[in-house]
Parts: structure tokens; C-alpha cells; sequence
């Protein structure tokens, strides 16, 4: 509403100032100094219906589109105005200050000219500027025809010229010479002047910090502060810090940081109310690269048990009991504390008698990170130890060493030496025994060396082979060879009476086996031997019983040249058998005749094989 | 005649000269070794193998080189190997504990004996040859007395003698058949070692079948079934796979 009433009071000056009437054509071109790149508008504009429109030739320019006639009538309290405009868009050919020559126009039979515009063309620009929506509005006309009151309006309105001019992206390290594991701090910081703003900011390249162990310090928020930059003030606003450790001596180089801003800044016209219109751009902007000599710790003077600390420290060790009974833990404690590596430095390791069992260390590490100190905080590592046997043990110092990077040398502490006392427990085992348990182990724990004898084999076994069966075998084959062998001998030795005398001997032994069983039986034993002899000489001699009588007997033993002395003994053995069936005898003479009449019938066999 | 010279031939090895060789070698073997020199010794030890295969000393040797140039796989077959020869030998053992050392993962787990393995180690204290001469001899021996036995007509005596044939016969059979097993033994392969590293374990006896396991170095197996290419083997964790035939060495 108020833009309204202001715009009919000042037409309604306006109307009684202004001596109208008056042709004119003028140029208008959208921005007097612009990239290779870039492409401008050029609009000629008169504020009558000129006629037979020339366009100038733009000689170093390619025209992209155009012309665009465009035609306005305005009609404000009876009074009639029009624009008629031509427009074209040109992108320039070369680098320079470039000149647009006159179009001309007839009008009313006058030829009119509108003036020349020169036009600065420079470098590339990487990324064209994107002008907001140009505001157009249906009274251009009037603040284009009325420019210079609208300034005199507005003369108190002073448009800031160098309105993007004041954003500086710093980086500032906390020293340019250091050891190396010196902990140096970095912050990246964006300064804005009070005449500059931005809207969005977008990370292009990000430092990568090589050679360098990096921890960033995590800001909770980012808060703007003010700060002064080369005497002037500034918003501040810090970006990233980190704290670097570096790992190599030499000129280390730090990557610049590079962010991009949507940048605000002034187009050098107003809108409609008289504002200055803000167009918004991007620009990338690097904070430039850091180096940072490193120097290498000395290495002459370096002490044994260095392990990389550099800062300064200081160094305890702590247990939180000394007297304790067997198989009760205990804590040891080793603490650094102070300003430095601490990230990278490793604490020493106690040394405890055998009898006190160590337990690997819990850490506890509790490190700050700021810019003003770097790297400050502690580091511990917790121990258990449980003590296995009764009596005093001691633990040796510790000591720990490091680099200190104010009097540029290495410095050692040592802790003092811890005694336990283990009041409650076993006995510790004497020497001797855990020597000899240590040398079984140890027997066992060595690699065996070669066996230097060796047994030739040869990978052949006998039973894999075939003729191992035949060896095997063939004895076997041996053994009816031979039983066949002697059956055939026997067959050649003998025939059929033979035969018969075998069978006669198998009848003689059965009957003096008779007979023997019959001992102590009178009459049964002399039957029973009296047969057997009978039997005996059937076989023999080839006798009938019905010649049995000691006559033929002994006629036949005398044919078989058998000797007296044995014929009289089978006669008399022949009585004595008889007798005793027939008469009383005494009872041991038996044994004697059974052992009698075995003699007998081997003496006479071995008479008649003869 | 002609099967008496190979029985001497037995008896007396290969051939003098062949000997002579191989001693010359084994003592080159072993002064590498003591010189350190452990990639030459098994080097040396490898081409002795190659001639006498079950040799338990060689294994031993072997798989000791093996262990000093730290490959895990050729090392524990060697010296498992030696103990499949030789079950009692002490060193051997204690070897192959620092072998299974080199192993990148232990498995836990016992594989199936085979039977023939506790038989091999009841009958060890002779060599599966000795048996054989044994079971020869014994039978010599049986016909002999059963050929004074069938000779003799006294009674006790060719009871006694009688007995005694059977005796000695019980001991040629009994001899043969431990002789036959621990060679069968020796000669058969029951477990594998895997020599290369990453080897696969399949489903089935295909190269393109489902993936069960991957095997490290110096794992042992117990095979199952065989083909020509492919091995189907149960591992100490009772996981049961195929693997490829190359990949692995069978003992």
C-alpha cells in the first residue's frame, strides 16, 4: 500500500515537472564489465514508436539471440506514454575494452542515434555469476527516465562499493619449526568484514595432512566471534582445528583448505523499492599452503630405553598395596602426565620376579586436545599382579625417558623401587627342583636334530612279490612226496604175509595186554597167556590149534631155527599155564611169567625175521 | 634257481654300488643341515626319499629340514609320515608338536585309526620283511619235522613231534599275515596333509560344485573314498568334503 501512494505522489510531481515529448533512444546493457565467458544483454530503447530500426554490427561480438522488439504503452491520468525496445544477447569475441556502436532510428522523419557503449571484457570467469531473477516490473520506465531523482531520493542510501571484498580464509599454525612427534596446532579460520556476507559454504578440498599423525579437535559448536585481522574488524569463524604430530624430518608442506561461498554482493541496481539489489555468486576461496620444518631428534644423546615421548612429562609409579597374602591381586599403576606425543609415546614395562604373576595392563588414557596446548592430558597402564608364593619381592625401577622441546634435550626419570611383602602363602620351591623341571621342559621345548643312522629299506617288501608264496609254499609240496615215498617202500618191503604177521603181532599184543590186565587173577591170566602164546604162534609159525601139542611145537621151532633154550622156555611157560589151570600155585610167580612170555615172544620174533 | 637269486637279491638290497651312493648322500644331507644349509639338505633328503619311500630315518630327517626352512605343510606330512613308520620314535613327535606350530590356525579334533594301524604297532618290534623270512623259515621248519615225524616209529616221540609241526606251522601263518598286513599298511594311504595354501573344500568331486570349507597348510585329513582326481576327506572338526588330489599329499 505505502508503495503505492509513493509511486502516485511522485507521478503526480513528476507530471508537473517534466517537458515531455522529446525522442530519444538510448542503450541499456545488463553489465559493463564482464567475463570472456559470459554473455550480456544489450537492449535499445525509445520512448516512441520509432520506425526503420538499425541495429548497430557487433563487431566483436556473436550475437546469441535478438532482436526481441518488445512494445509498452503506459496510460497514467489521460496522459499517454509508450516504450518500444529491441533487444539482443551478445557474447564478446576477444579480451579488451570492447565498443557497441549506435543503432539508429527514423522517427518523424528524423534519423536518431543512440550512444556508444564500451564494454570490459576480461578473464574468464569459472563460474558465472547467477543473478537472482531480475525483478522487472511494469514501471521500469519511469526509473529508468527518472534515474537521477530516484538518486537524489536516495542520496543519504550510500551503496557499499567493495561489498564482497571482505571474506579472508586464514590458516594459522602454532609453530613453523618443529621436532619431529612435536605436537604443532592448525586452525582454519574464515574471516568476513561487516560490508561482506555469504549464504552457504561447501568444502572443496580438505587438508590430508601427509607426514603427519592428525587429530582433530571436535568443536562442540561454531560460534562467530570478532576478531581483528590486519587492524580491521572482522566476524570470525572457525573452521577446523587439529593438532599434528609429524613423522618425518624434513620442509613438510600442509594442503591448503579450499571452500566455496555462495557469496553475497551488490548487482549496482535497485529493486522496485529502492534497495540495492543483492545477487549471489560463488567463489572458492584457499587459505594458501603451510610448511613446517621438522627437525630430527638428536640421536647422539639418545638414552637406551627411549621409546618416542616428546613434550614434557612427568612419570609415577604407584601400587596400591604392599602387603598382601598369596593369590591377592594387587594394582601397579604407571602414569605420564604432561604435554606432548601423548598419543604416540609407549609406557615402559615393570619388571616383576617370577613369583609374582603380571597380568597384561589395562590402559587408561586420558588426552586433551586444544589449540593453545596441543596435546596435554595422562596416560596410565594398570597392572594386576598376583603373588604366588609367601615372602619379599621387589620390583626393579622404572624409568622412562623423553625428549623435552624446551632445553631441546632428553630427560629421564626413574621411579623408586616397589617392595611387596607377601605375608600369607606357600613356600617358595627350592632351586633345585624348579631347575630340574625347567631342564625336562626344556628338553622337551628343543627341535630334535637329524638321526644320523640310517637303515637302508628300500621300499620292497617280500610278500608283495610273488615268489615270496612259492618259498613259502613249496615245502609244503615236500610233504606228500615224501609220505607217498615211504608208503612205496613199505609196499616193496612187504607182501601179503606181511600183512598177515602184522596183524598176528597187533593180536599177540592185544593178548598179552588181555593177560596183563588179568594179574592178580589166577585162572584168567594163565587162559588169557596161554591163548596169547597160542594165538602168537598161529601167526608165526602158521599153525593149527588142533596141532597143538609140545611135540609138533617143538619140531616146528626147531624148523624155524629158533634156539633150545627159547623153545624150552616156551614149553615150560606152555606147563606152567596148564599146571596153573589145573593146580594150586603161588600167586607171585605171575608177574614173573607175564615178563617171561614177553621175552620170549621178542626174542623169538627177532629169530624168525632173521 | 631263478627265484633263489631274487630271494638274494632281497636279502642283500638293490646293489652294493646303489648303497655306497646313497650313504655318500645321507651324509651330505646331514652335514648341510648341521651347516645350516637346510634348503640343500632337503633338497638331498627329497632324492633319497625318492628311492627309498618308507624309509622312516629319511622321513624323519626330511620333515626336520622342512621345519627348519618353515613350510608347514611339506614338514608335517614328512614327519607324520615317520611316525606312520615308526610309532615309537620319540623325536619325531616332539618335531612334528613345533611343525603344528607353524600352522596358521589349530584345529582340535581326533580323526579315525585305522585297525591295521594298532596291529602295525603291537607287531613293530620286527620289520614287515623279517616277518616274511620269519614265516619261510618256520615253514621249512614244520616240513622238516614233518618229515621225521612220518620217518620215526616211536610212539611218544612222534606225538612231540607232531605237536611241534603244528607249532611251527601256527607261527609261518601267523608271520605271513602280520608281514601282509604291515605292508598293506604302509603301503595304503589313509590320511592326507594339505601342502598348499587356501585349498577348497567341495561339496561334491566337481570343480564348480558348492565351496564347504577352505583349508589352511598342514590341515589332516582322513580319506574316505578316492577317485581319480578327487579325494573325499573327513576333517578333525568332522566336516566331511572332496578335495582335489593335487593339492594335498596322502601317506
Amino acid at each position: 500500500m505505502y508503495a503505492k501512494h509513493f509511486i502516485y505522489t511522485f507521478l503526480a510531481l513528476f507530471t508537473s515537472i517534466a517537458t515531455w515529448a522529446q525522442f530519444q533512444i538510448r542503450t541499456q546493457v545488463s553489465s559493463q564489465s564482464i567475463g570472456i565467458n559470459q554473455v550480456i544483454e544489450v537492449r535499445f530503447v525509445m520512448n516512441d514508436d520509432g520506425d526503420d530500426f538499425k541495429r548497430p554490427s557487433f563487431e566483436n561480438f556473436d550475437i546469441l539471440g535478438g532482436p526481441n522488439p518488445s512494445i509498452s504503452y503506459v496510460s497514467v491520468n489521460g496522459r499517454n506514454s509508450m516504450e518500444k525496445s529491441f533487444s539482443f544477447f551478445v557474447q564478446p569475441k576477444k579480451k579488451g575494452n570492447l565498443i557497441i556502436g549506435s543503432a539508429s532510428v527514423v522517427f518523424e522523419g528524423k534519423q536518431y542515434k543512440s550512444q556508444q557503449v564500451t564494454i570490459h571484457v576480461g578473464d574468464a570467469v569459472q563460474e558465472q555469476p547467477r543473478p537472482q531473477q531480475r525483478r522487472r516490473d511494469p514501471f521500469a520506465a519511469f526509473f529508468e527516465e527518472e534515474e537521477d531523482f530516484y538518486n537524489r531520493q536516495r542520496q543519504q542510501q550510500q551503496l557499499p562499493k567493495n561489498m564482497g571484498q571482505g571474506i579472508h580464509l586464514v590458516a594459522k599454525i602454532s609453530k613453523t619449526s618443529a621436532y619431529v612427534n612435536e605436537p604443532v596446532t592448525i586452525e582454519y579460520g574464515l574471516y568476513v568484514s561487516d560490508q561482506a556476507g555469504f549464504n552457504t559454504m561447501a568444502v572443496k578440498n580438505m587438508p590430508k595432512y601427509e607426514n603427519f599423525w592428525n587429530h582433530m579437535i571436535e568443536q562442540k559448536q561454531q560460534n562467530v566471534t570478532r576478531a581483528t585481522l590486519n587492524g580491521k574488524s572482522y566476524r570470525y569463524l572457525a573452521l577446523q582445528k587439529a593438532v599434528l604430530l609429524p613423522q618425518k624430518d624434513g620442509t613438510l608442506k600442509i594442503d591448503p583448505l579450499e571452500i566455496e561461498l555462495d557469496e553475497q554482493y551488490y548487482t549496482g541496481r535497485a529493486d522496485v523499492f529502492g534497495a540495492p539489489e543483492i545477487g549471489i555468486r560463488k567463489k572458492v576461496y584457499s587459505s594458501g599452503s603451510k610448511t613446517i620444518q621438522v627437525k630430527q631428534l638428536p640421536l647422539d644423546s639418545q638414552p637406551a630405553g627411549y621409546t618416542g615421548a616428546v613434550g614434557s612429562y612427568q612419570f609415577t609409579v604407584q601400587a596400591n598395596k604392599t602387603s598382601v597374602k598369596a593369590n591377592e591381586p594387587l594394582e601397579l599403576i604407571l602414569t605420564v602426565q604432561g604435554k606432548g606425543n601423548l598419543d604416540l609415546l609407549t609406557l615402559p614395562k615393570p619388571v616383576a620376579p617370577t613369583a609374582l604373576e603380571l597380568y597384561d595392563p589395562e590402559k587408561i588414557n586420558r588426552v586433551n586436545k586444544s589449540i593453545s596446548a596441543g596435546m596435554e592430558g595422562s596416560k596410565a597402564e594398570k597392572y594386576v599382579i598376583v603373588p604366588q608364593y609367601k615372602g619379599t619381592y621387589t620390583i626393579e625401577p622404572i624409568t622412562f625417558s623423553y625428549f623435552d622441546t624446551v632445553s631441546k634435550t632428553y630427560k629421564t626419570i626413574t621411579s623408586q623401587p616397589i617392595t611387596i611383602e607377601v605375608t600369607d602363602g606357600p613356600e617358595l620351591p627350592t632351586n633345585a627342583s624348579m631347575n630340574n623341571k625347567a631342564e625336562v621342559v626344556s628338553d622337551k621345548m628343543q627341535m630334535q636334530p637329524l638321526n644320523k643312522n640310517i637303515e637302508w629299506f628300500n621300499g620292497n617288501f617280500i610278500t608283495q612279490n610273488k615268489s615270496f608264496y612259492a618259498w613259502w609254499l613249496a615245502p609244503l609240496l615236500l610233504l606228500p612226496i615224501v609220505f607217498l615215498a615211504k608208503k612205496v617202500s613199505d609196499k616193496k618191503a612187504g607182501d601179503v604175509s606181511g600183512n598177515k604177521l602184522k596183524a598176528s603181532n597187533k593180536l599177540a599184543k592185544k593178548y598179552l595186554s588181555a593177560a596183563k590186565t588179568q594179574i592178580g587173577n589166577k585162572e584168567a591170566f594163565y587162559e588169557a597167556l596161554e591163548r596169547c602164546l597160542h594165538n602168537y604162534l598161529k601167526a608165526k609159525l602158521k599153525i593149527e590149534t588142533t596141532e597143538m601139542s609140545n611135540d609138533t611145537i617143538t619140531e616146528l621151532l626147531q624148523n624155524n631155527q629158533i634156539n633150545s633154550e627159547d623153545i624150552s622156555t616156551f614149553i615150560s611157560i606152555k606147563t606152567t599155564c596148564e599146571m596153573a589151570r589145573y593146580a594150586q600155585m603161588d600167586i607171585q610167580t605171575m608177574q614173573n611169567d607175564y615178563d617171561l612170555a614177553v621175552q620170549l615172544i621178542n626174542s623169538i620174533d627177532k629169530q624168525i625175521k632173521k | 634257481m631263478k627265484q633263489l637269486l631274487i630271494l638274494l637279491s632281497f636279502c642283500f638290497s638293490v646293489g652294493l654300488q646303489a648303497q655306497e651312493d646313497n650313504d655318500a648322500l645321507f651324509t651330505k644331507g646331514i652335514n648341510a643341515f648341521n651347516e645350516k644349509d637346510y634348503a640343500a639338505s632337503a633338497q638331498v633328503f627329497e632324492k633319497l626319499v625318492k628311492t627309498d619311500s618308507l624309509n622312516a630315518t629319511l622321513h624323519y630327517n626330511l620333515g626336520t629340514a622342512y621345519l627348519r626352512l618353515q613350510n608347514t605343510g611339506l614338514s608335517i606330512y614328512h614327519l607324520e609320515k615317520s611316525l606312520k613308520l615308526q610309532p615309537d620314535y620319540e623325536p619325531a613327535r616332539i618335531n612334528l608338536n613345533f611343525a603344528e606350530k607353524l600352522k596358521t590356525k589349530v584345529t582340535k579334533g581326533n580323526l579315525p585309526i585305522p585297525q591295521q594301524q594298532m596291529l602295525y604297532s603291537v607287531f613293530n618290534f620286527l620289520k614287515p620283511n623279517t616277518w616274511a623270512y620269519l614265516a619261510i623259515a618256520s615253514m621249512f621248519l614244520t616240513v622238516i619235522v614233518l618229515v621225521v615225524y612220518r620217518l620215526n616209529s616211536n610212539a611218544t616221540a612222534k606225538k612231540a613231534l607232531f605237536t611241534l609241526s603244528i607249532f611251527t606251522l601256527s607261527i609261518s601263518i601267523g608271520s605271513y599275515f602280520i608281514s601282509k598286513n604291515q605292508s598293506d599298511y604302509l603301503l595304503m594311504n589313509n590320511y592326507i596333509i594339505v601342502k598348499d595354501k587356501d585349498v577348497l573344500l567341495m561339496n561334491e568331486p566337481r570343480s564348480v560344485a558348492k565351496i564347504t570349507a577352505t583349508l589352511n597348510e598342514g590341515e589332516k585329513g582322513f580319506i574316505q573314498e578316492e577317485t581319480n582326481q578327487w579325494i573325499k576327506i573327513q576333517l578333525q572338526n568332522d566336516t566331511i568334503g572332496w578335495v582335489d588330489k593335487k593339492n594335498v599329499l596322502q601317506y
